[in-house]
């Protein structure tokens, strides 16, 4: 999923279920295995090393000699929203991986992909396969659709993704820790959550221009009151969102606050 | 319990299939009701018998042969008590009874060697003395040898061991003679046993010319 | 506009009919029309053709200046101006009419017959006619009738007509129709029908009576609808006991098949009695129209004067029109000439449809001019000087408007202008001679706009412009400029951009009027600009005149000054909206869509303020906010992601198949459902709502439409927002901590119990494979109480164990994606944890459920299910213990003991089968018994009466149900069986004991049994006493 190969049955729940096994103590694989698949369901495949593998990949277990252990502090495996959380923050060591190529991808086609007349994603693979290293198909897109979702890059509407990184954007932002109430200027802001955020955004930045799933996710934690964005006018770090003119931040930002 | 009512339930009709069974078939029973009366009878005489030898004479059956015997007698008894005795109980009785005897003659048979030979011998030592007398009590003895079924067998013979020996005392003869006369009936009394009481005792019964001298070549 | 003359003048100035305005208000506000079509054959609508003005058509044909014989026919649609034109000719041509011209002018007035024959009494040229006898009919004709009583007439005489037809008519009925028609229109419900408001006989009746209030251009006539039998008519035309000639009628009209047909054939054939019927009910007679027009035309020609006849509307001689068009196709020369009559010039009008339906080709064949009015009489410029004209006139008052009449004969040169008091900034219509009219308080967008959406199509027509836009658009801004508009338009294409801007801009209860203002008087677009001398247009209206309606400065988005567009033909003409992005054009919107996305915003704006709404229906505006409340459900589903929020994915389905629903809206009128949360009646839901209005209206369920982005940014922000919430009340345990998961396998665990298939003694050997096995239960048959067994059936009622099984199967998997039927992989911990905790509440309610009401009904159902079995499961214990106890109470007392081993049974075993041997064996008869079984099953038997002795004592239910769970009785089936039989087969071999013992009774062997033998066993016991003699004694 992050450096393999984009599975389904590797859903964040099974990984997360996982983990939960392990809290308190080593288990081996083959009973973790028997406790989350057992004999007694009679199917005949199994998944298990689908999602332990994201298990591994994602630095949540360590495995060895047969031995699954946590690899993480219990505190991370909390909630599936804290586990989010950690895997939010170092997105950015699985560059190469299908999983941010693809978001990556997904999130620089824009507006575009509310326009491409696909309304399933698994269609979209001609769109998105130019644009990353390798390619993806059908299964890897049905795959992807799980982690994009459960990461806060937007919302599903049946099999359609909408992008909108407010869940993702406010997990970057705790991370990079922001001194509350204090407006920074937006160039400010990039600079520091962009070593999270390299998945939605383009590291140039030369344009100053952020994204339609992005833009949708400022604007999100925007009116939440999250944060707070403006248009002063004297200042010159001017950027841009996504133009929406219906929207109070219709397009140029040059401050920022984090207010909750 | 059920078991035990099973079990008079089995034998309940076993009984009234038995009663049928002899209904079906009288003369049968006839002919057993007679052998058994003849076998009761039998047995009748062997306990009185048994009973006048052993109050008489002194005899006792073992252990196993009384055992066996008593066993026949209660089976024989228990098999009158449905009413109808069985063919095949008499029968088997019958047999059984038939060793039985064997086994009382042959304990019979020795009791009456120990019973009746020193005075047999004593008989024949002085058999001379009074020949048709002494010949005839011996006679008279030697009927009870094969375990007779009459009583006036034993009667007799307890007459004649009796007339034996009030013979043998009128003989008054004291352990000398009778050493002297045992001698003589085997061939071993010599003239050296001729002592004075014995020469005075076959002097006083008249029985000098009686005794024969001879050599002994030993 | 002059608003306080105006609010005098309104009323007499603004009437839709044109007879009914004073003649000076009438010139003032008259628009020359410039697109007559000239024809001499009637065709329906004609198409192109050269455009005549008013003015050619009255030079060359009204003014008649060859003194000709004419019958001009002025046509168009309802409300086109026929009358308007007519009357216009009229009052132009008595300025300009000979002196021996004699002008008859029948107005419309109200349009009746009655009202038409008053006009023709009050004229000087018939009360001088002759023929008295027709003329005191006229008058009687007048008189007025009781309203009710005058329609029973029409109804009455009508049935009359039909019974005495003769024939004499084009359309004949056979004589068995003819009959039902009249038993069907005799019955009470069909004649409560056709008298209805909306029916036929007020059609009529508002031809023949004075102060009707039906639309003018009605026609007096039955329509094949009028004769559609729906269900709800039928049924009640049966409840209340028709005439069976009557109910076939209303049965054959019901068809569908033939049901148009016959209703078609019914309404032409009564069609040809109406004309009757009217003159009946007016009490003249056909004739008399033709001869009082003769008895006019000789009186003239006697005083050498000439007729021109205006009849603005031939409909007001319903019922006497055929025999008044008689009259005037008759020419004063060739073979009449003879008649004295004098010439005829008639103009009159019509409308297209009763013009082709009812008159006679004849008469149309003597028509000498056909006049047609098209719909769109008016083009852009037209029209906005239609309504400066009106605004002009109730500015002016009377006297100025009658002066000019007076002095000038309403010269176009000399036509005065009111003094601008409100409006001076709004926009002004040039017209001739450099004059200008002040719009206020219309813009020409808003002109438009109400042209275009507001009159439905065939009503664009001057009438209605007066009646529909100018009348209420001035008497709003009359009653309180401040509110200006604050008539609830239907918007149409609202932009959203342009509606969330006002929103975030402006306070809730002005947002509405503005966005209202904007969309209708403005271009409705989010821009706004600048032009070189300083004025600022927001959404293309000056800002100056948003201030003078107290509308706060809003600012949108900065734009270049357009080009001043071209004049353009109405017709032809797009509201800027629409055409505002060549983009749009791409994406295939249809006007349709455009259609059910303005219904449900004015929908949605009446809820927002206060209204509720309906979406209990599936068609029209209801249908289309329904379907987004829908669409918003199923986003939601599959938006939230519930497996990651830690809701089963079995709570999702049961939610689903509740009523509950996750979303409803606020005030939402006829739902049975409850929402989890719900939307409330603001511009922010609002706003939600309508972007999935668009969706699937404008993107046909995708984002792929213009502006989409923002309406997919506002969806997925509201869902950001409202996720929590949702996450939380859709949340079991937001209603109690008692989870319905840990009574689902409470019960199941009963379930198996009961059913057999777990059938340890104690829980502790209970494993989770028990709950996943997924054989399906036996259905042997068993030895239990009826109370175990009628709880069995009680569970599966309803498939209730079913559900509840796949309910304890679904709960804890982790499916990909929505809910699955196969079940990989298990949320491990949770499962156990839940599995323990059951066991260890040794299966009892959980905690806290007693008292639950969980809305999700699938949900309730679960503890509903496990408190129906905790509720029997005592009463099952109890029985099946007693039960029990008699049996094995029954077990000990054959064997006389408690303690029945393994050893024992078969030693019965044996016994039993020598008892049945002895039987056989001694020729007893009973069913030789097979103790095999018995025997076989010796260990399990005795077993059975072990377990069963040992919670003979035991009053915990959960322990004496598991005790049974394997139905130890069904073990101790072949016992009892064997009992049972000997039971049976003892009495039998007694009864024969006994009968075969009695054929010894009496037998002296037998009484005296053993009696031959008793002195063998007197000589045993004697020889045993001797045999027994030991030593000597």
């Amino acid at each position: 999923m992050f450096k393999e190969k984009m599975v389904t049955p590797a859903i964040p729940e099974r990984v997360y279920t996982l983990c939960k096994m392990i809290e308190s103590k080593p288990i081996s694989l083959s009973e973790l295995k028997g406790k989350m698949e057992p004999d007694y369901l009679n199917q005949n495949s199994s998944y298990f090393n689908d999602y332990r593998t994201v298990a591994e990949e994602l630095g949540l277990i360590n495995v060895y000699d047969n031995m699954a252990e946590l690899a993480v502090a219990p505190s991370v495996i909390k909630s599936m929203s804290e586990m989010r959380k950690y895997i939010n923050g170092r997105l950015e060591e699985y560059q190469n991986g299908p999983f941010y190529q693809v978001t990556k991808a997904y999130f620089s086609l824009n507006r575009e992909v509310l326009h491409s007349k696909m309304k399933n994603i698994s269609e979209m693979a001609p769109l998105i396969n130019p644009l990353i290293n390798g390619s993806v198909d059908a299964v890897a897109l049905r795959a992807w659709r799980f982690w994009v979702s459960y990461l806060g890059f937007g919302y599903l509407q049946d099999m359609f993704f909408i992008p909108n990184a407010s869940v993702f954007l406010c997990d970057v932002i705790n991370t990079a820790e922001f001194e509350k109430d204090r407006r920074y200027s937006f160039g400010e802001f990039i600079s520091r959550i962009l070593p999270y955020s390299g998945i939605v955004m383009d590291s140039s930045l030369t344009n100053r221009q952020m994204g339609y799933g992005v833009s949708n996710g400022l604007r999100t934690l925007h009116d939440a009151g999250i944060i707070k964005l403006e248009h002063i006018l004297d200042q010159e770090d001017i950027w841009n969102l996504d133009p929406l003119n219906a929207h109070s931040i219709s397009t140029t930002v040059t401050n920022i606050t984090i207010c909750k | 319990m059920i078991l035990d009512l099973l079990n008079n339930k089995i034998n309940a009709m076993k009984k009234v299939r038995q009663l049928e069974a002899i209904k079906e078939n009288h003369a049968q029973q006839v002919k057993t009701d007679q052998k058994y009366h003849d076998l009761v009878g039998r047995i009748a005489v062997a306990s009185e018998t048994y009973g006048y030898a052993h109050n008489h004479l002194g005899f006792l059956l073992s252990d196993m042969t009384t055992q066996k015997i008593q066993a026949v007698i209660v089976e024989l008894r228990s098999a009158s008590e449905s009413g109808y005795v069985a063919k095949d109980v008499v029968d088997k009785a019958d047999n059984d009874f038939e060793a039985i005897q064997k086994s009382i003659k042959g304990e019979w048979g020795k009791y009456f060697r120990t019973l009746t030979s020193s005075t047999t011998n004593t008989l024949n030592v002085i058999k001379g003395i009074d020949p048709t007398k002494i010949g005839q009590c011996l006679s008279d003895i030697d009927t009870a040898k094969d375990w007779p079924y009459d009583m006036a067998v034993f009667i007799t013979l307890c007459n004649a061991l009796d007339d034996a020996n009030a013979l043998i005392s009128d003989l008054n003869m004291d352990s000398n003679i009778e050493c002297f006369l045992e001698k003589m009936v085997k061939g071993n009394a010599s003239i050296a046993d001729l002592d004075n009481k014995v020469m005075a005792w076959i002097q006083s019964e008249g029985l000098a010319g009686k005794i024969k001298l001879s050599f002994s070549y030993r | 506009m002059d608003s306080s003359i105006a609010r005098e003048r309104i009323a007499s100035v603004v009437k839709p009919d044109s007879i009914t305005a004073s003649q000076g208000d009438f010139l003032a506000t008259h628009v020359s029309l410039k697109k007559l079509h000239l024809l001499n054959k009637f065709l329906l609508s004609p198409d192109g053709g050269r455009d005549y003005t008013e003015d050619y058509v009255y030079e060359h044909f009204v003014l008649n200046r060859d003194n000709r014989h004419q019958f001009i026919a002025v046509y168009g649609q309802s409300g086109t101006g026929k009358s308007h034109l007519i009357r216009w000719f009229e009052a132009k041509f008595q300025y300009d009419k000979q002196e021996n011209e004699v002008v008859l002018f029948i107005r419309r007035s109200d349009n009746t017959l009655k009202g038409t024959i008053r006009q023709l009494l009050n004229t000087p040229e018939v009360q001088q006619i002759a023929n008295r006898e027709i003329f005191e009919r006229l008058v009687k004709a007048t008189v007025h009738e009781d309203e009710n009583k005058l329609k029973g007439h029409i109804y009455h005489d009508l049935i009359n007509e039909i019974e005495h037809d003769d024939d004499s008519h084009d359309i004949r009925l056979a004589n068995v129709k003819r009959k039902r028609l009249v038993a069907f229109l005799n019955n009470d419900i069909v004649q409560k029908h056709l008298m209805d408001l909306n029916g036929p006989i007020e059609r009529i009746y508002s031809k023949v009576a004075e102060n009707s209030s039906v639309d003018r251009d009605t026609i007096a006539q039955f329509v094949p609808e009028d004769f559609l039998v729906s269900a709800d008519w039928y049924e009640e035309i049966l409840n209340t006991g028709a005439d069976r000639k009557a109910e076939n009628m209303a049965r054959e009209l019901m068809a569908d098949d033939t049901g148009m047909q016959t209703a078609q054939k019914a309404a032409e054939y009564l069609n040809q009695f109406v004309n009757d019927v009217i003159q009946l009910c007016a009490g003249i007679e056909p004739g008399d129209f033709r001869d009082i027009f003769q008895d006019i035309r000789r009186e003239l020609y006697r005083i050498g004067k000439n007729l021109t006849l205006f009849i603005e509307d031939v409909t007001s001689f319903t019922g006497v029109d055929d025999a008044l068009l008689d009259a005037l196709i008759v020419e004063h020369t060739g073979m009449n000439a003879g008649e004295h009559l004098c010439r005829i010039s008639s103009v009159v009008g019509t409308t297209s449809n009763y013009l082709k339906n009812h008159f006679r080709d004849n008469h149309k064949d003597r028509i000498t001019q056909y006049i047609y009015i098209p719909d769109d009489v008016f083009d852009e410029n037209g029209l906005y000087e239609f309504v400066g004209r009106y605004i002009n006139a109730m500015s002016l008052q009377e006297e100025t408007i009658n002066s000019w009449l007076d002095n000038s004969h309403a010269s176009a040169e000399e036509y005065p202008i009111h003094r601008v008091k409100e409006g001076a900034c709004w926009e002004f219509v040039p017209i001739q001679y450099g004059k200008e009219l002040c719009l206020y308080p219309f813009t020409k967008n808003s002109i438009r706009y109400f042209y275009k959406y507001s009159l439905t199509n065939g009503h664009q027509t001057p009438r209605y412009i007066i009646r529909d836009i100018i009348e209420p658009v001035v008497n709003d801004v009359l009653a309180d400029a401040g509110s200006f508009p604050s008539i609830k338009y239907t918007l149409m294409n609202v932009n959203t951009t342009l509606s969330y801007r006002i929103q975030s801009e402006v306070g809730e209860e002005k947002a509405d009027r503005l966005l209202r203002f904007l969309t209708i008087w403005g271009d409705g677009t989010p821009q706004q600009y600048t032009t070189a001398d300083g004025i600022t247009y927001i959404s293309a209206v000056r800002a100056e005149i948003l201030d003078e309606l107290g509308f706060p400065r809003i600012s949108m988005v900065e734009a270049a000054v357009p080009v001043q567009p071209e004049q353009q033909d109405l017709s032809t003409a797009t509201t800027q909206v629409e055409s505002s992005s060549e983009q749009e054009a791409q994406f295939d919107i249809s006007t349709k869509a455009y259609h059910h996305v303005d219904q449900a915003n004015e929908e949605l704006t009446k809820w927002r303020n206060g209204h509720p709404l309906d979406l209990s229906t599936t068609v029209g505006v209801g249908g289309i906010l329904r379907k987004a409340q829908e669409d918003i459900w199923d986003y939601l589903y599959s938006a939230i992601n519930w497996g990651t929020e830690e809701i089963s994915l079995d709570n999702i389905s049961k939610i689903k198949k509740s009523s509950m629903r996750l979303v409803l809206f606020e005030n939402q009128m006829k739902t049975r459902s409850n929402g989890f949360i719900m939307m409330p009646a603001s511009w922010d839901s609002m706003n939600v709502i309508s972007a999935f209005i668009r969706w699937r209206e404008y993107g046909k369920q995708s984002w792929n439409y213009p502006d989409a982005e923002f309406d997919a940014y506002l969806v997925t922000s509201w869902t950001a927002r409202i996720k929590d919430e949702l996450v939380k009340a859709v949340s079991e345990n937001s209603i109690s901590e008692a989870n319905y998961i840990e009574a689902a396998i409470a019960a199941e665990i009963y379930r198996m119990i009961l059913n057999g298939e777990f059938r340890e003694k104690s829980l502790k050997n209970l494993g989770l494979e028990y709950l996943f096995n997924s054989k399906s239960p036996k259905t042997a048959k068993t030895n239990h109480t009826k109370e175990w067994n009628s709880l069995i059936s009680v569970m599966s009622q309803k498939d209730a164990a079913a559900k509840n099984r796949e309910t304890v199967r679904q709960y804890f998997n982790l499916p990909q994606g929505g809910t699955s039927s196969s079940i990989l992989v298990l949320d491990a911990p949770n499962l156990s944890r839940a599995f323990r905790r059951v066991k260890g509440n040794r299966l009892a309610m959980p905690e806290g459920a007693e008292t639950i009401q969980d809305p999700v009904k699938p949900r309730q159902e679960v503890f509903s299910y496990l408190r129906e079995i905790l509720d029997r499961v005592g009463q099952v214990a109890k029985a099946e213990l007693s039960n029990a106890s008699t049996v094995i109470q029954q077990i000990y007392d054959y064997f006389d003991t408690d303690e029945v081993d393994k050893d024992l049974i078969v030693e019965l075993a044996n016994r039993v089968k020598a008892f049945y041997d002895a039987i056989n064996d001694n020729h007893f008869s009973a069913t030789y018994y097979q103790t095999d079984l018995v025997r076989k099953n010796a260990e399990a038997i005795s077993k059975a009466i072990n377990d069963i002795g040992n919670i003979l004592e035991e009053d915990d239910a959960l322990t004496i149900i598991m005790a049974f769970s394997g139905d130890p009785l069904s073990a101790l089936q072949p016992l009892q069986e064997m009992f049972k039989q000997l039971d049976i087969d003892l009495q039998k071999i007694d009864r024969q004991l006994i009968a075969r013992k009695s054929q010894f009774s009496g037998d002296a062997e037998c009484n005296s049994q053993g009696a031959q033998y008793e002195s063998d066993v007197q000589s045993l016991d004697d020889a045993l006493d001797l045999f027994g003699r030991k030593a000597v004694s």
